[in-house]
């Protein structure tokens, strides 16, 4: 008995999705050329099974699905294209008589309008997530200044927050968060209710601010997380929340100076997020140079050295880290800094200031930090002698 | 907030339906449905994108949120030639490919800058050994073209039969096959490089 001939890689390849016939699965069995082929497909395949999928926690899920039925929420569903195209003369010719019927009357979006200004600091995470009457802002992160016009009857306006919640009536205010909780209030104009959880509700008035108590900010503060080793970008998903509020109509009424500074710093987020590291770095030090004392400083100087770092300009980038922390040592970055910093220093063979650089984030609020830091001493921890 | 958005009725009624029922309620608008079908089907969408190369958090948020948007658009269009799993991951896949190419232009220096800081904490350990074969697999598959990276990943790592493939993303079954064989062998020299 003569053996098959061997099939061609493609065919082998294609059998291995659809499964081998009968004579190839014999011809495998015997077959010293085909069975390793086969064989290192296979392990190869199921090593890249292995690769990570980057499937985010359950927290950053769920901030995706409010923006996600925000969004839907917001807009309607259009009719499918394809088939209203498939109707018939006598349809078309219907409709063309109701629009001639219909004479001046002109077509518009349904846009839902909104009641409010709003005016996100960099970074800030929020959607608009129902429209009137009760319109609802979620806000996760960051800072939002809002101008709410004065409401209808049955109207309300909330900021909601994780653990709280602020409701207005006609005013201008900014709403700051930290992790989901919320830390601050201040009011502009008009009379602004805030209700945190679990707490009796204050009410503020023009010139009135409400601070969460400061053991209960420290707790609460956030730090973006660094994945060991190298300085993995954790980047805000306002574009997301962007896209959530798109169909709502805002005035836009941002005050200038701030909207430079955030013009200045989203330019230099989006050279960052191009890989073009010289222009980041650049911005983001433009950003400092401008505001060294604006809230956005200490985001602006961390950005800055990660630009310099991935640009691969080593010494800047430690220079740079270091100035960041000397300048801003209570930052929220300073752990995932510190971390950072300690391996480009590992990479620049200093490892004793890289063992400071890690042990000052050991204790850092975040896991994967923490885990980092405990991962760049072991690095550095002597190896026992054989 | 508790973690109600807006009146989600019949909220356990959608949960009890079948895919394709969900589907078809998503098509009129119901937001029920659609927070159900996120439910079912956003971490095997978050799954594929977080699987291609060249995608970082942010735009793995964007293109799972566009997955869900457009299924809701386009759902009276399943015609139920595949699972509705399939379906959607088809619709994440042809996003995935507008955006990779337009991505694609833009060399990830990042990437070299942790293979370099990597290098520097080497642990001559199986797990070390390991890293760096995924490694090698990972770079394989972010050189290929997303089209290329598109079949590998739900057909090998997805395990999705190909011929639903075929049908979600719009190509011929040979063009598949074809797409399949070349991202393959180049994954499989990946491996024979790395353990050679």
């Amino acid at each position: 008995m003569t053996r098959a001939a061997c099939p061609d890689e493609a065919t082998l390849s294609r059998a291995m999705t659809s499964g081998p016939d009968d004579a190839l699965a014999r011809h495998l069995r015997t077959c010293a050329t085909c069975q390793p082929t086969w064989a290192a497909w296979e392990h190869a395949i199921a090593l890249a099974r292995t690769l990570p999928t980057h499937v985010p926690p359950a927290a950053r899920r769920e901030e995706l699905r409010v923006a996600l039925l925000a969004s839907a929420g917001a807009a309607p569903v259009a009719a499918d294209h394809r088939t209203a195209w498939l109707g018939s003369a006598a349809v078309l010719a219907a409709v063309a008589v109701v629009a001639l019927w219909l004479g001046h009357r002109r077509h518009e979006p349904q846009l839902v309008r909104s009641h409010a200004a709003l005016s996100p600091a960099v970074g800030t995470r929020y959607a608009v997530v129902a429209p009137r009457p009760r319109e609802t802002v979620r806000l996760w992160e960051g800072a939002l200044a809002l101008e709410v016009d004065p409401l209808g009857p049955g109207e309300r306006f909330v900021v909601e927050v994780g653990d709280g919640e602020v409701e207005v009536r006609g005013t201008k205010f900014a709403v700051i968060a930290r992790a989901d909780r919320l830390v601050r209030v201040e009011v502009t104009h008009g009379r602004v209710e805030v209700r945190p959880s679990g707490a009796a509700l204050v009410i503020l008035e023009a010139g009135q601010s409400w601070t969460a108590p400061a053991q209960y900010v420290r707790e609460s503060a956030p730090v973006p997380a660094a994945a060991p080793p190298a300085p993995q970008v954790r980047a805000p998903i306002r574009r997301v929340a962007q896209r959530a509020s798109m169909d709502v109509e805002h005035a836009a009424q941002p005050r200038q100076r701030e909207a430079q500074q955030e013009a200045q710093y989203d330019d230099a987020w989006d050279a960052l997020r191009a890989h073009d590291y010289e222009k980041a770095a650049d911005g983001f030090a433009r950003v400092l140079r401008d505001s060294p004392e604006a809230p956005l400083a200490d985001e602006a100087a961390f950005w800055r050295a990660t630009a310099l770092a991935r640009g691969d300009d080593s010494q800047a980038a430690l220079s740079a880290f270091r100035q960041m922390l000397d300048a801003y040592p209570q930052s929220p970055r300073r752990g995932e800094a510190s971390t950072i910093l300690g391996w480009l220093l590992i990479a620049a063979h200093a490892p004793t200031e890289a063992a400071d650089r890690f042990r000052a984030a050991i204790d850092d609020p975040h896991e994967d930090v923490r885990a980092s830091a405990r991962e760049g001493l072991e690095t550095l921890a002597p190896r026992p002698a054989h | 907030m508790n973690g109600k958005l807006f009146s989600l009725r019949r909220a356990s009624a959608v949960a009890a339906m079948s895919d394709e029922a969900l589907l078809a309620a998503c098509g009129t608008g119901d937001l029920a449905a659609l927070d159900t079908l996120f439910e079912r089907f956003h971490v095997a969408v978050y799954r594929f994108v977080g699987r291609l190369p060249g995608t970082d958090e942010l735009a793995r948020d964007d293109l799972v949120q566009g997955t869900f948007l457009e299924a809701r658009r386009a759902a009276r269009r399943f015609r139920g030639t595949s699972s509705v799993k399939t379906w959607i991951l088809g619709i994440a896949a042809n996003l995935a490919r507008h955006h990779l190419r337009s991505e694609r232009r833009l060399r990830d220096k990042h990437t070299r800058y942790a293979e370099g800081l990597a290098l520097v904490s080497p642990r001559p350990d199986e797990q070390a050994e390991r890293r760096e074969l995924l490694r090698e697999i990972a770079d394989a598959l972010a050189t290929l073209t997303p089209d290329l990276q598109i079949a590998f990943i739900l057909c090998d790592l997805e395990e999705i039969p190909g011929v639903e493939v075929a049908r979600a993303i719009g190509v011929p079954q040979g063009t598949l096959w074809r797409r399949l064989h070349v991202a393959r062998k180049a994954v499989r020299a990946a491996v024979e490089k790395a353990t050679r």
